[in-house]
């Protein structure tokens, strides 16, 4: 049963879990069958400490949500208080300001696969 | 209870699972067991539970991550589940409407006996099962590919996600079995009790059942389960109880507050109100009666405490004036009588405390009217008509004017915009009613200020209006003023920056003063 085929893989990113041509053809084929959503990887930085990880890695999000609605859910999803730090990066570059639609992110910053990749991490800030 | 029977199923089957998989995966071994320990730390600090009794947390932690393995490949038809239940989908949400309502339906009139009911609802829930476990497999061959990888998380505003569900519904379980746990608890020590409380509770719904037919018990129920999560989702609980609390207010008020003074009072002084305020004409007693306790109890009390801290003279707003004068009207009892002694002449006293007045216009004494605003009435009803109707008032029209004229006035004043008269006359009622109160008090003593009638009304405004402004003449309110004007100028110098900080002392002055008053 899938449920717990994510448990594994979740220790290497993603983008080293699988090819670029099955991300691409993932990525046609949810685009086909959702086209008002975008494909969202949301990942745990590696040296994260404080932050539990996220039960999915994959996210299907509406254009016209927000950054800050969007972080608001995830914060949520992960059951968050409210005086733990929480930054979403994207594409491990930076903070996105959080007024951006999630169109407006993923045209700025969508992968050549096609997903937009973003990390957490309970700091704003780290090197690579 | 659904999610009793998903529990029941799920406590035994996926912890085993999990090991299961855990043992599977040893392989992963430092690395997965990192972070399994951090995820442990992570999610025991982010759960957000009471935090009474850490065990309870632990087992809400169980059970949400075994409800969360359960239910997290089904996150998308949850989701979906979720939208139509609360009307995003408005198409598919009559369809289930009226699905559900023919399920029930048919269940309600059906003609068919319970026990083949029972049987054919079994034999499907076998057949069910024995696709799932046997068949599905089969078919799931057919697109492995396609589902070796990961479910995809729905990301939906308002909507629960699955691990938000899954939290929920462990608590709810948690607590349930808790419960459970100690009525069994309490069974086992007092029998006695117990027999008595339940036979009490069975009877009662033995009533219930007997009056109201099983067929309108169970629609409600159905139906209720329905819209419960469009309730939730809108906050209609949260809704009722803003509306509904100003009504409780309003009740606990009038058991210990102004309803003590003498209701004929109160009307015949809120009578010349009714034919004043001509636009709100069609407002009832009770509407209008609702704005005081607002005003005078809990909101009172709240902007006292506020304004003791943080008062700003620049941002001297209208409600500000409003707790100003209510504390001043009831406060000072003593100060009122000798008031009502020296202004059964009202012209007089009127022109005598004109200086007082704050000015009409505005914009050319801005910063006496906005002292005069954090210090009395007649700010508040004039200062109010400055702002609709600066250039149209002047001040000799009031010089000359008597009282009734002024009452006109306000009244015209209310007509251009709605809000800020309603605003007004909020105030002026709620400081009527205190007024109200005071003459209660005083009644006895001065039998002949009462003169029914509205002529009677204008003076009696005009008496509340210069009591008030009398007050500010006192010694106490001459020594505000003084110190006032020197921080003025001191503001001046310093800035923007020092003038609120000066606002606030000027603020705690006031309100020392008045509230270390003796009597």
């Amino acid at each position: 049963m899938p449920p717990f085929e994510r448990t594994a893989p979740q220790n290497k990113p993603f983008k080293q879990r699988k090819s670029f041509a099955t991300r691409r053809q993932e990525v046609a084929g949810i685009r086909a069958k959702f086209p008002n959503k975008i494909p969202v990887i949301i990942e745990r930085y590696e040296r994260e400490k404080y932050l539990p990880p996220l039960d999915k890695t994959k996210f299907l999000v509406p254009h016209e949500l927000t950054m800050a609605q969007f972080v608001t859910i995830i914060r949520n999803r992960m059951a968050l208080l409210p005086t733990q730090a929480f930054y979403l990066l994207v594409n491990k570059t930076g903070l996105a300001s959080m007024s951006l639609t999630m169109a407006q992110v993923y045209k700025d910053h969508q992968d050549e696969d096609g997903f937009l990749y973003m990390t957490y991490a309970s700091q704003e800030m780290f090197g690579h | 209870m659904p999610c009793s029977a998903h529990s029941c199923f799920q406590n035994s089957k996926p912890t085993a699972k999990q090991r299961e998989e855990q043992m599977a995966f040893t392989g992963a071994t430092e690395d997965s067991s990192t972070e399994d320990c951090t995820s442990k730390q992570g999610s025991s600090v982010c759960l957000r539970s009471r935090p009474y009794s850490s065990e309870r947390d632990s087992q809400v932690r169980d059970v949400k991550a075994a409800l969360q393995s359960r239910l997290g490949p089904y996150e998308p038809v949850l989701t979906y589940l979720q939208s139509v239940l609360l009307w995003e989908r408005p198409f598919q949400c009559v369809l289930l409407y009226t699905a559900v309502n023919v399920v029930f339906w048919f269940f309600a009139l059906t003609t068919l006996r319970l026990l083949f009911l029972l049987a054919s609802g079994l034999a499907v829930i076998v057949c069910v099962d024995t696709w799932r476990s046997k068949i599905w497999p089969e078919i799931r061959v057919r697109n492995l590919d396609e589902s070796e990888n990961e479910s995809w998380g729905l990301v939906q505003p308002g909507i629960l996600s699955v691990p938000e569900l899954c939290h929920h519904i462990a608590e709810a379980w948690v607590s349930g079995a808790v419960l459970s746990s100690s009525v069994v608890q309490y069974k086992r020590h007092n029998p006695g009790k117990f027999c008595i409380l339940t036979c009490g509770v069975f009877s009662c719904l033995a009533m219930v059942g007997h009056y109201i037919p099983g067929l309108v018990l169970s629609y409600s129920a159905v139906l209720a389960i329905l819209l419960a999560p469009l309730a939730v989702y809108h906050r209609v609980f949260q809704h009722v109880s803003v509306k509904l609390e100003p009504v409780l207010q309003r009740l606990d008020f009038s058991a210990h507050g102004y309803m003590m003074s003498k209701p004929i009072d109160n009307q015949f002084l809120r009578r010349p109100f009714y034919g004043a305020a001509s636009g709100e004409a069609s407002d009832s007693e009770e509407e209008l009666a609702a704005f005081c306790p607002t005003f005078d109890d809990a909101i009172a009390a709240k902007e006292l405490a506020l304004t003791d801290s943080e008062h700003s003279d620049a941002e001297a707003s209208y409600t500000d004036n409003g707790t100003f004068n209510l504390s001043r009207g009831q406060t000072p009892l003593t100060d009122g009588s000798e008031d009502l002694d020296r202004h059964s002449d009202a012209e007089e006293s009127f022109a005598q405390d004109l200086p007082d007045f704050p000015s009409i216009n505005p914009d050319a004494t801005l910063m006496d009217d906005d002292d005069d605003t954090s210090i009395g009435l007649p700010s508040l009803g004039l200062s109010g008509l400055a702002s609709h109707q600066a250039s149209v008032l002047d001040m000799d029209a009031h010089l000359d004017s008597d009282q009734d004229d002024l009452d006109a006035e306000i009244s015209l004043s209310g007509l251009p915009p709605a809000s800020d008269f309603t605003g007004d006359l909020a105030g002026v009622i709620a400081s009527s009613m205190v007024q109200a109160a005071l003459a209660g008090v005083m009644q006895p003593r001065i039998p002949t200020q009462r003169r029914p009638g509205p002529p009677k009304a204008g003076g009696h405004r005009s008496y509340r209006k210069q009591s008030s402004s009398e007050l500010d003449t006192d010694l106490d309110v001459e020594d505000f003023e003084m110190l006032d004007q020197s921080e003025l100028s001191q503001m001046d110098a310093l800035g923007r920056g020092g003038g609120s900080r000066q606002g606030e002392s000027q603020g705690s002055n006031f309100l020392s003063s008045l509230l270390g008053k003796p009597q």
